[in-house]
């Protein structure tokens, strides 16, 4: 966490995050509906990964699947070097609950504690020495929220929760933050706080994120951005490349 | 630390009082209906204690409970009574219970008594107004029922299709609600010459078991109970009040349990999402399941907190209502009731629990 990202020596970083052949199918009565089609990833430690694509492309399965929410149908995932098909459900509980720190669209925050209550759950579920009132107060400095820390979320303003859920997910120091579509549910001004506060804290602590997005201009705070399409990886580059080839084949089109 | 089952218990506040109300309701239920079992036995057993007699004389096999006794003994045993070493006076009794007093529908005991070796035996009959028995036809009514049914000195009460005239009101606490003299029962219930049973005083408190001892060998097969042993000897002679309490407690539990299934089960359907968030964030199943049966834990611990105090409501109002009865809240009831509607509930509570362990995180995450 100490360490700072560098795009230039990004190849010799360790990996943290690695998928081989990962393929998801879902069946729907007699029907298999292909999810994930081989999809072979590597994050390097203090990567800031963006993964784009239209809905419906698989996003969010891969999203499940890399913290071990949900298990492939084949194929193998890597969480720092460990092989998530080989263990069991409560080793996988156990390390989503070491190394993983999800931040979701919808915030899902517990509505009936405070903003203090729900960062001090997930110290309590990671277990380990309770994490004080200062700490949890120094913690939401990161996220300009100190001064919320006895209001419950739903007396916060969208944006706020977000930033509440941010703070949660970084509790713990885990090794890999996993956003799926942050912004998705915030006006403008929000998005632009949440994306700004996600560079800092991949830039500043060196923290590894991966982050689904619909939309281009988050996609371009990460440092690498992958484009999927139907349960494919299409193409990897960085942000600015894919977003100018994104709107090169919309003005071809036209 | 954060405390998630207090708040949600706090966050839920239907919920969290319809679980309370259900392990309140079945608490309170085990403890009055208990209550007044035991308590009427142990009330009843204690006014016959309070006579002041040391051993219960009856016929072979009676029950203890004197209430359905009728005249199986013959009255020239009293004399036979008194020879034997150690006793020290001896006083018969005819029991009749009777249903209706005053045109009401009341069941009550009575007995017919000889008054001077009544009063001779123990404490004798403390009357607080008009007079003692002294001549046919005359009756006694105990404070309480007099109280209760608005009798007073000089009323005539029909009774067995006689009139008899209340001539005293005893302080209630020994013996029965209400006095006649045994010739006025004999007649009235044609045992001419039977009683119920005998009263027997001892010389000393000290040789009672003695004496009890000399009496079962001198009259074999007869029914000798020391009185201090009356309450236990009614309780194992009460038919069915055993399996009343077991069934009842059974109930009880089964209730608090259901109840706590019900709430809890609707609690996980509500709190899926919740379930997933908290999985999310790496909660293990053992963690889940212990966060729902620690909320259960509480609502069941609120819920007998609240069925003590409903008890002790229940109580004064019952005895607000119907003075006659006796409902005595018995400590070590306090603690099995507790226990009841706690492990009732925290069973209730397994399934859900086990139901929100097991649900799949992203399922859970992605409902509404």
């Amino acid at each position: 966490m100490t360490e700072v990202a560098d795009e230039g020596s990004m190849t010799e970083r360790k990996s943290v995050l690695r998928t081989v052949a990962v393929r998801m199918v879902y069946r729907t009565g007699s029907l298999d509906v292909p999810a994930l089609q081989g999809i072979d990833l590597d994050v390097k430690q203090g990567e800031f990964v963006s993964i784009m694509g239209p809905s419906g492309c698989g996003k969010t399965t891969l999203l499940h699947i890399l913290g071990g929410l949900a298990q492939p149908t084949s194929g193998h995932v890597f969480v720092d070097g460990i092989d998530l098909a080989a263990i069991s459900d409560a080793e996988r509980t156990r390390l989503r609950c070491r190394k993983i720190g999800f931040v979701f669209q919808r915030f899902n925050l517990l509505t009936t504690l405070t903003v203090q209550g729900n960062i001090e759950i997930a110290r309590q579920i990671y277990g380990g020495k309770p994490i004080s009132r200062q700490e949890v107060g120094d913690l939401l400095e990161i996220v300009h929220l100190r001064h919320k820390l006895d209001f419950k979320p739903l007396e916060l303003s969208v944006g706020e929760q977000q930033r509440v859920a941010i703070a949660r997910a970084l509790v713990n120091e885990p090794a890999i933050l996993l956003a799926d579509e942050p912004t998705g549910n915030l006006d403008s001004r929000n998005s632009e706080q949440v994306l700004r506060l996600l560079a800092d804290v991949n830039r500043e602590k060196g923290q590894t994120i991966v982050m689904i997005t619909h939309n281009p201009q988050a996609a371009e705070m990460g440092n690498r951005t992958i484009e999927m399409l139907d349960g494919q990886i299409v193409s990897h580059g960085t942000a600015p490349e894919l977003v100018r080839e994104s709107r090169e084949a919309r003005t071809r089109a036209r | 630390m954060a405390n998630l089952p207090l708040a949600n218990i706090f966050n839920r506040k239907t919920r969290t009082t319809v679980g309370i109300l259900a392990v309140a309701l079945g608490v309170s239920t085990v403890l009055v209906l208990v209550g007044l079992a035991q308590g009427s036995l142990d009330e009843t057993a204690q006014r016959i204690q309070n006579v002041g007699a040391d051993i219960l004389f009856q016929a072979p096999d009676a029950s203890a409970f004197l209430a359905i006794s009728a005249g199986v003994l013959p009255q020239r045993l009293e004399p036979l009574l008194r020879e034997t070493p150690g006793v020290d006076e001896v006083t018969p009794v005819l029991v009749n219970n009777v249903t209706r007093i005053k045109d009401a529908q009341k069941f009550v005991m009575i007995f017919g008594i000889d008054p001077v070796s009544y009063n001779r035996i123990g404490h004798g009959l403390e009357i607080v107004e008009g007079r003692g028995l002294e001549k046919p036809g005359d009756l006694l009514v105990d404070t309480v029922l007099a109280q209760a049914d608005q009798i007073k000195v000089g009323d005539k009460l029909e009774i067995m299709n006689r009139e008899f005239e209340v001539v005293g009101i005893p302080r209630a606490g020994a013996g029965v609600r209400i006095y006649m003299g045994l010739e006025d029962m004999q007649t009235a219930t044609a045992q001419p010459g039977d009683v119920s049973f005998f009263f027997v005083k001892a010389q000393d408190d000290k040789d009672v078991a003695a004496v009890a001892a000399e009496l079962e060998k001198r009259f074999e097969g007869y029914k000798v109970t020391a009185l201090e042993f009356l309450s236990d000897a009614m309780k194992e002679n009460a038919l069915g009040l055993k399996e009343f309490i077991r069934a009842l407690s059974f109930f009880a539990a089964l209730i608090s349990g259901l109840v706590i299934l019900l709430a809890m089960y609707t609690t996980i359907i509500e709190r899926t999402r919740e379930i997933g968030i908290l999985k999310a964030l790496g909660a293990s199943r053992a963690y889940i399941l212990k966060v729902v049966m620690a909320e259960s834990f509480l609502i069941c611990v609120m819920g007998v907190g609240a069925g003590f105090l409903l008890s002790v409501i229940g109580r004064a109002a019952l005895l607000r209502f119907f003075p006659t009865l006796t409902v005595d809240l018995i400590p070590r009831w306090f603690l099995l009731s507790a226990i009841l509607g706690i492990g009732g509930g925290l069973l209730g509570a397994l399934y859900p629990a086990y139901r929100a362990a097991k649900l799949d995180p992203v399922e859970a995450l992605n409902s509404e």
